[in-house]
């Protein structure tokens, strides 16, 4: 096991930030943290890496303790800070050599692992830019390599695409899965559950300190009864036509808002048709109908009763 | 790894405008503002030979005597007046040009020629009334008693001043330097944004990079000492470049004994950089409530030892002498002074020991307030 967390509680003060949390993250996987802002996830982090002490609870890494001065372990872990983390006054070649230099002593080595990490996040044009000459994009480029020069076993990325344009993001997304491909395991977290499911291999959703859900994405959406959400933008809709809707055979719910009508069926078959039919038969002119499987924002509506975007 | 971290933070120290500016540029600023300033004072005491022209005249050849008495008082190392001999109507050109303060035309009662009053002709009116009174009475004692004349020109020239002027030291006092020892206090101290600077770059709970730093396979004390000792390069550097700039540039005098006195900036830098350290460990507030507080002590530090009124130093050591012991700037000041008045006094020794225990007292408070590894919050 690459990291065993086992019923970790973290306090501040009266707020209880992290409730017996337990999880484990196997070799070679991505594991994605998923949940709204304030959920936690930051603070297992950190936990993990030590930074922060803890009330109650295990953590181990690579099946050994984690401590402030397991540098055995540390040396083997590379991270991604939500906030960029680099110095202002260096270049950004200065940057990745300076935090690179932090784990690999010889001259050489470090070299070719700074020009390769340059060439992994496409910065080999910006080498003699300082950080204050970069944008958004390019900045969240420079943090992750200098978090990930050394070559670490294990990356924790935390929230790495935050305030990152669309193709700035794409091309960490793509690097964070070439990194698992060429064998670390990585820990990925996020409240862009669009992400999550993109790149993650297993994923566990935190609310308010507890594990509210973990497996694949799959198995995630299996946990809840909706199987399809349907949409129409209709014309015009009566009370009557929206009762057969209701009498169909698998729905959950019908909600009609500004004419767009939501529907929400549990697993099962033909329920697409079914509704086509029903709209036929009632003569309900609409414009565009449109079916949607469940997102994880489902399933996190499901289970905690709001939005993960809340 | 020691070096790499020790280069890098130089290079940093090196890049960072503020720093830079607050502890090189502002003092040396600062100095040479004093030159300006002091160099008006300086000037206005400085006497200059008074502008006189004697008048040229019948009069002036019959009484030699008062001719040669001017032309002696206009001669030597420390000259009185400034003569000119010439004609009445050149002496009243001059007068109207201001070249001379007054003229004075020879008689049995020498007259004195002036357009305003002020010093110089109150001077030159003393002069010849203390001539003319002492004619007369020469005169007059010729004509009663002349067996009298060779005692009376005895104690003429037996005045004499029986207070003796004895210094405390050999050294020529220039009341100036307080100004600018105080000053070299003050940029020692602003040493403390260097401090500052070193503790939040490894404390995670002050900011990221320190976070990303702890998270590495090395002991942030490592790393904080090699930070320290980058930080104790550059600004003793930079008080070496103040100094000299100070003594080639601007003339201020520092004595005979260099290595003391880079003994004396040496642990002065050390003291500036650990009480920063400590102020940033202890306030427990953002950055720039940090900052306030490493310029408000140094500041106040230096106003104490005498930076900008002299006088507030004598104050001190007159009335409050306990503050001008706990006042590092103050001891800083005063080691400079005792070094360039008194060599190596007892004065000396007492205030490099203060700093140095000051220095240890900061080293040790950051080192227990900082020793933790894991945070309560981040």
């Amino acid at each position: 096991m690459i990291v065993k967390v086992n019923q970790l509680v973290k306090r501040y003060g009266d707020l209880l930030a992290l409730d017996h949390l337990s999880f484990e993250v196997k070799q070679g996987e991505i594991f994605g943290l998923l949940g709204p802002n304030g959920s936690g996830k930051t603070t297992a982090i950190n936990c993990i890496l030590s930074l922060l002490k803890y009330d109650k609870g295990e953590i181990t890494v690579f099946d050994k303790p984690m401590k402030p001065e397991a540098y055995d372990i540390k040396r083997d872990i590379g991270i991604v800070m939500q906030d960029v983390a680099v110095f202002d006054e260096l270049t950004v070649y200065e940057n990745i050599d300076y935090f690179c230099g932090l784990y690999v002593s010889d001259k050489k080595e470090r070299k070719a692992l700074v020009e390769e990490a340059i060439n992994f996040v496409g910065l080999e044009a910006f080498t003699k830019f300082y950080p204050k000459k970069l944008s958004g994009g390019l900045l969240r480029r420079l943090n992750i390599a200098c978090g990930i020069a050394h070559k670490p076993k294990l990356i924790i990325l935390d929230e790495p695409t935050v305030a990152v344009d669309p193709q700035s993001r794409n091309k960490i997304l793509e690097g964070i899965v070439a990194l698992n491909k060429q064998g670390a395991t990585i820990i990925y977290t996020s409240h862009y559950m669009e992400e999550v499911e993109q790149i993650c291999s297993r994923i566990m959703i935190l609310d308010n300190g507890h594990m509210i859900a973990t497996g694949t994405k799959d198995e995630l959406k299996g946990m809840i009864s909706l199987g399809e959400k349907i949409t129409i933008e209709t014309f015009e809709i009566t009370a009557s036509q929206i009762d057969a809707m209701k009498a169909l055979p698998n729905i959950i719910s019908v909600d009609e808002q500004n004419g767009v009508l939501t529907i929400r069926s549990a697993k099962g078959k033909n329920n697409l048709e079914n509704v086509l039919e029903t709209l036929k038969r009632e003569q309900v002119s609409f414009g565009k109908i449109y079916s949607e499987l469940p997102t994880l924002n489902d399933v996190f509506l499901e289970i905690t009763g709001k939005a993960l975007r809340d | 790894m020691f070096l790499h971290n020790f280069t890098y933070r130089v290079k940093c120290l090196l890049r960072q405008k503020s720093l830079v500016f607050w502890t090189m540029i502002f003092p040396i600023a600062l100095a040479t503002f004093f030159y300006i300033a002091l160099s008006n004072i300086r000037t206005i005491d400085e006497f200059s030979p008074i502008g006189v022209a004697l008048i040229d005249n019948e009069a002036l050849s019959a009484q030699p005597a008062f001719k040669e008495t001017l032309q002696q008082l206009a001669e030597g190392e420390r000259p009185l007046f400034d003569l000119t001999v010439s004609d009445e109507s050149a002496a009243l050109e001059m007068l109207k040009d201001y070249e001379i303060s007054g003229f004075i035309k020879a008689g049995v009662t020498p007259e004195l020629v002036v357009l305003g009053s002020g010093l110089n002709q109150s001077i030159l009116k003393n002069f010849l009334d203390q001539y003319s009174q002492n004619a007369a009475a020469i005169t007059e004692i010729v004509s009663m008693n002349p067996e009298a004349l060779p005692a009376l020109l005895e104690s003429l020239s037996m005045s004499q001043n029986h207070v003796v002027e004895k210094g405390i030291t050999e050294k020529p006092m220039n009341p100036m330097v307080i100004y600018f020892y105080a000053l070299i206090a003050m940029a020692c101290l602003y040493g403390s944004m260097y401090g500052l600077e070193e503790v939040n770059r490894v404390q995670a709970n002050l900011s990221t990079k320190a976070a990303r730093i702890n998270i590495a396979p090395v002991h942030k004390l490592k790393v904080f000492t090699a930070g320290v000792l980058a930080a104790l390069l550059m600004h003793f550097s930079g008080l070496l470049i103040l100094l000299a700039y100070m003594h080639f540039v601007l003339g201020v005098a520092f004595g005979d004994h260099l290595i003391q006195l880079l003994v004396v900036i040496f642990v002065g830098s050390i003291m500036g950089i650990s009480l920063g350290t400590f102020i940033s460990a202890v306030v427990k507030k953002s950055e720039g409530v940090k900052i306030a507080v490493v310029l408000v002590v140094s500041m106040l530090g230096s106003f104490l030892a005498g930076m900008n009124i002299a006088e507030v130093k004598y104050y001190i050591a007159e009335n409050l002498p306990i503050i001008g012991y706990l006042n590092p700037a103050t001891l800083l000041s005063d080691a400079l002074y005792a070094l360039y008045y008194y060599d190596f006094s007892i004065r000396f020794f007492i205030n490099i020991a203060g700093m140095s225990l000051y220095s240890l007292l900061f080293c040790t408070l950051t080192y227990f307030i900082i020793r933790g590894r894991k945070y309560a919050s981040l």
